[in-house]
């Protein structure tokens, strides 16, 4: 296969209409639901043929005019071959998989993957995501996990439909299977190749009409096996990003960008201050916007509705609304967020995990060490703020959303406006980063049931300070850590406790929590618990005791202090506090960072996805491509010191699921200013197979600078009753002139079998952002000798460090 | 409301509205222009960027009555069809993640590269530093603002050498950087 031939088909072409990407009008102009996607362009109503094959290929695909009414919209079977691949008339394929891309290019990935199980070039193909009534319910995105777990369900589907084909093809050409080849989407004899068939020319129009089997989505396979690493062809190469082109000159049809025939604008009116209840809404003050149609309120949830955008907003600033403050404060103002959430009354306390016997071990340790860590409430501040379009026609709801979890919207939309889901689609389209934020897609709910309250198309967007100020947010942390050291500076016995405010954890799409329906007062029967974690931790470390503990804010609900999910909702905090505190370890034992870990890391046990093994490979990877040099931290000042810069490097290292990251982060500290700038930083990283080396590349870089805006600069700011934190000023993010000098991934397969058949394929999109608060950390402290342990480390709080360090 | 002309990528349009309408609206949802993006109506990020009379200006804290000369959109830069060469340079870079902030990312390095054809790095940095990206793509943004100068320079020199006009930048291979087998990444743990 040429290169060229693997090159990306360009952007999808719009359609007349509503210039959507194309494999998107079946969805959207509601045609061809019969047949469920037919691409075939039919002008006019054709007759309809739905035989009930028994065969492979016995259907006809049907064909359809375009006014079919809207709706039901009744899950595709993912047990139906037919609902993941067609292979239409001009040899093409469009793959449809339950996923969203967030922007990481896992959509050129599954391209990528069934493209290689179907033997069929790259750019004969189309890829939907995430449009509920066309593709299988795979959940969206979440957890890093599509191309390690949906990705296996992909590659069995279209392993199956290459080997109907090649079953097909073999009656067609009378030969047996094994006297066969196949490529390109066209089977021929291996022994006379003049002797072929076209996929096209075997479905001829028809349906693959094969069952699958398996208990769920992520079980479902047919019989075929997937093929070995060694004969994949597509996977493996830097193909360029299918989705770029239309980004770049302008022509995608973003879900922010939809519009349809009478459409209206809306925009939230949010309460002042957290708790607020409403009094009265004086509806006059806005008479006189233009286009204005009416106030929606419901409990304490208030939006204004217009006819044109500019006067939504108009009319939501102008709108004079009376809110009653709660009785007591809703929260702590954010400098005494951790002196209330040490002293608060858990909501929820694990069981103590305990391993070995720690109490014995530190009663005979050399050296004890004890330290503390903060990390606030860190925002998803999405560059473009939450919106969504919803469309109430014929009794049907269609929310146009860029929600990740495109699956939980629409059944979150269902029951919150009680409505049977079959009437209730999402059709996914791209949007601002996600990251966990759309997971409880606040904007959908509001613009569905707007729109069911005017009987109109409604789309809504936030604006700046209330995506800044509400949205979801990562939760923040206390820890202590306690470790013993023994005569030889080995780590003999680590405490770990940590405290998260996350009671309440705000998850999914769910009715009763996203922040439309807690201002309308609708509550679930409970909160739910939330989570403080424990840190990712492979070291043999032989005496251990984990603790973990929840504690709420004095307020609930209604509260811009809403935990949600944000990329590894808890490993940033938990890996900054807890490489920290071994690198505070190695330091006290005045060893290497690096052969510190890596002593823990050899007397660790082995595991069935060879952790340990690829742990050491990765760690040892970063710290040679960084050119580490071994000696204790801090650095000797001498050396650190270029006039009033002070330099060090860093390490930090985790795991993520199945997947394995290093960090090694080089700084410079202006002793002066206390600005911190981050020069360089290397990351090792094993996700086994890289089905395309440079988007991972691209994921594995974007996140650690993700990380490093979190090091560097954010943290939402708060007084008692309202986040202060609401615009790039006041919750700056990290900027061109931050950006380090170099960063270098290292791709590692560290696989004790590296060129085993079966090598799997992790996620990637968030284990490299876990690690880089702690290297930067660890960097500053080899650089200045000075211990930070909290983040952001902007320029006022490093200096002061400095300062009282004497520094 | 009332009658306001704009001249936007070559076009000429009247539209109906408020004249304290900010530009991006009557772009977006007047004009079917949607290139530049609502960030933070503040004119903070750059997600709404325009160029107006070669000038970037965010055009959500534009007036539309205060627009004076012509307007060019993120749809206006290709022509004939054809993109043009800096757009080819995101894309030869990837430059996007997410891409909603991409728009402001182009338009600035647009209006300053045609201005300061040759930028040094830390020109780059401060020029750009206003373009917000959440996805932190800032590198990729850097690396295919760095090409474009290349092809221009490339493509000047070769103008000079031959007398002929240059219409684009040379679109540079696209090479899978890390080798053309499955197992891009390195065996047995050794770092490439």
């Amino acid at each position: 296969m040429s290169n060229a031939s693997l090159q990306p088909s360009n952007t999808m072409q719009p359609s007349d209409t509503l210039q959507l990407p194309k494999p998107l009008e079946d969805a959207v102009l509601g045609i061809n639901r019969a047949s469920r996607r037919s691409f075939l362009k039919a002008s006019g109503a054709l007759v309809i043929t739905l035989s009930i094959g028994t065969l492979p290929g016995t259907d006809t695909l049907a064909q359809e005019g375009a006014a079919a009414p809207a709706g039901p919209y009744p899950d595709p079977d993912f047990l139906q071959l037919d609902t993941w691949i067609v292979i239409h008339p001009d040899n093409t394929a469009t793959f449809y998989v339950g996923k969203t891309d967030g922007g990481q290019g896992t959509g050129t990935a599954y391209r990528q993957m069934m493209c290689d199980e179907l033997d069929i070039a790259y750019d004969k193909t189309h890829l939907v995501m995430g449009c509920t009534d066309i593709t299988p319910d795979q959940g969206g995105s979440g957890g890093s996990d599509g191309v390690e777990r949906d990705g296996m369900t992909m590659r069995r589907v279209a392993a199956e439909a290459r080997r109907v084909l090649l079953e097909m093809g073999g009656e067609r050409l009378g030969a047996p299977v094994e006297m066969l080849a196949v490529a390109n989407g066209t089977i021929s004899l291996k022994s006379d190749p003049a002797k072929k068939v076209t996929y096209a020319e075997l479905l001829d129009g028809k349906r693959f009409n094969v069952a699958l089997t398996g208990r769920n989505v992520d079980n479902a396979t047919g019989k075929a096996a997937m093929k070995p690493v060694s004969d994949l062809r597509v996977v493996g190469q830097s193909l360029k990003r299918y989705d770029i082109p239309g980004k770049v000159d302008g022509s995608l049809k973003w879900a922010v960008d939809m519009k349809l025939p009478g459409m209206v604008h809306a925009r939230n009116v949010r309460p002042p201050f957290a708790g607020a209840r409403l009094v009265s809404i004086d509806e006059k003050s806005v008479a006189d916007v233009p286009g204005f149609i009416r106030v929606v309120s419901r409990g304490n949830y208030v939006a204004v509705i217009c006819e044109r955008e500019e006067n939504a907003i108009r009319a939501a600033r102008q709108l004079k609304v009376e809110w009653k403050r709660p009785d007591t404060a809703p929260f702590p103002p954010s400098d005494k967020l951790f002196d209330y959430m040490r002293t608060a009354t858990p909501t929820f306390t694990s069981e103590p995990r305990v391993e070995g016997d720690p109490a014995a071990a530190f009663e005979t340790a050399k050296r004890v060490l004890q330290a503390e860590y903060e990390v606030p409430f860190q925002g998803h501040t999405a560059i473009g703020p939450a919106h969504a379009l919803a469309d109430p026609s014929d009794g049907q709801m269609t929310i146009y959303s860029n929600d990740m979890k495109a699956y939980g919207l629409r059944t979150g939309v269902a029951k919150f406006l009680d409505m049977p889901r079959e009437k209730v689609r999402v059709v996914y389209m791209d949007g601002p980063q996600v990251y966990g934020r759309t997971a409880a897609d606040d904007a959908g709910f509001e613009a569905a049931f707007l729109a069911k309250e005017v009987g109109r198309p409604v789309r809504v967007q936030w604006m700046r300070d209330e995506e800044t100020a509400w949205d979801t947010k990562g939760p923040p942390y206390v820890f202590k850590l306690r470790g013993a050291l023994d005569e030889q500076g080995k780590l003999t016995a680590l405490e770990y406790d940590a405290c998260a405010a996350d009671h309440a954890h705000l998850g999914y799409n769910e009715p009763d929590t996203v922040l439309v329906a807690q201002l309308m007062g609708r509550r679930p029967e409970r909160p739910a618990r939330g989570n403080a974690e424990a840190p990712s931790v492979l070291y043999a470390i032989p005496n251990r005791r984990t603790t973990t503990r929840v504690v709420a804010l004095p307020m609930v609900w209604e509260t811009p202090l809403r935990t949600g999910n944000l990329r590894d909702p808890n490993g940033p905090q938990v890996t900054f506090a807890f490489e920290s505190f071994i690198d505070e370890l190695a330091a006290a034992a005045k060893a290497d960072p690096v052969q510190f870990r890596l002593e823990m890391l050899e007397q660790a046990k082995e595991d069935a996805v060879f952790r340990k093994a690829r742990s050491l490979a990765t760690v040892r990877a970063a710290a040679k491509a960084f050119g580490w040099d071994t000696r204790p931290s801090p650095r000797p000042r001498s050396a650190a010191t270029r006039g009033n810069v002070l330099t060090g490097r860093g390490f930090a290292y985790t795991y993520r699921s199945n997947t394995i990251a290093a960090i090694a982060a080089e700084v410079e500290v202006n002793r002066e200013t206390g600005r911190v700038w981050v020069k360089r930083m290397v990351c090792a990283h094993d996700c086994g197979l890289a089905i395309n080396p440079e988007g991972l590349r691209h994921t594995v870089e974007c996140g650690m600078l993700h990380a490093l805006s979190r090091a560097l600069w954010e943290e939402v700011q708060f007084d008692n009753e309202k986040v202060t934190s609401v615009d790039w000023i006041s919750h700056p993010s990290l900027r061109h002139s931050d950006t380090p000098e170099s960063v270098e991934i290292v791709l590692v397969n560290g696989d004790p079998n590296p060129n085993r058949p079966d090598l799997p394929h992790y996620g990637a999109g968030e284990t490299s952002h876990k690690p880089v608060i702690a290297a930067v950390a660890n960097a500053i402290y080899d650089a200045t000798g000075v211990r930070l342990r909290r983040p952001p480390f902007r320029s006022e709080r490093v200096l002061s460090a400095l300062k009282a360090a004497s520094t | 409301m009332s009658i306001v002309k704009l001249k936007v990528n070559g076009a000429t349009h009247e539209v109906d509205v408020d004249p304290s309408t900010p530009l991006l609206y009557v772009l977006r949802n007047d004009l079917d222009l949607h290139g530049p993006r609502f960030g933070c109506g503040l004119g903070q990020c750059s997600v709404c960027t325009v160029i107006m009379d070669g000038a970037a200006v965010r055009s959500c804290i534009t007036p539309v009555a205060a627009v004076r000369g012509e307007i060019t959109t993120l749809e206006g830069l290709s022509k004939d069809g054809k993109l043009h060469p800096l757009q080819q340079a995101w894309i030869d870079e990837q430059a996007a993640q997410c891409g909603y902030c991409q728009n402001g990312q182009i338009m600035t390095a647009k209006a300053f590269l045609d201005r300061n054809p040759n930028p040094s790095d830390k020109e780059i940095l401060e020029a750009m530093d206003g373009a917000l990206c959440r996805c932190m793509t800032y590198y990729r943004v850097q690396a295919a603002i760095k090409r474009y100068v290349r092809g221009t320079k490339s493509a000047a020199g070769r103008q000079a050498a031959t007398g002929t006009e240059s219409e684009s930048a040379p679109a540079e291979e696209f090479t899978a950087a890390a080798g053309t087998g499955p197992l891009m990444a390195s065996t047995a743990g050794e770092a490439k």
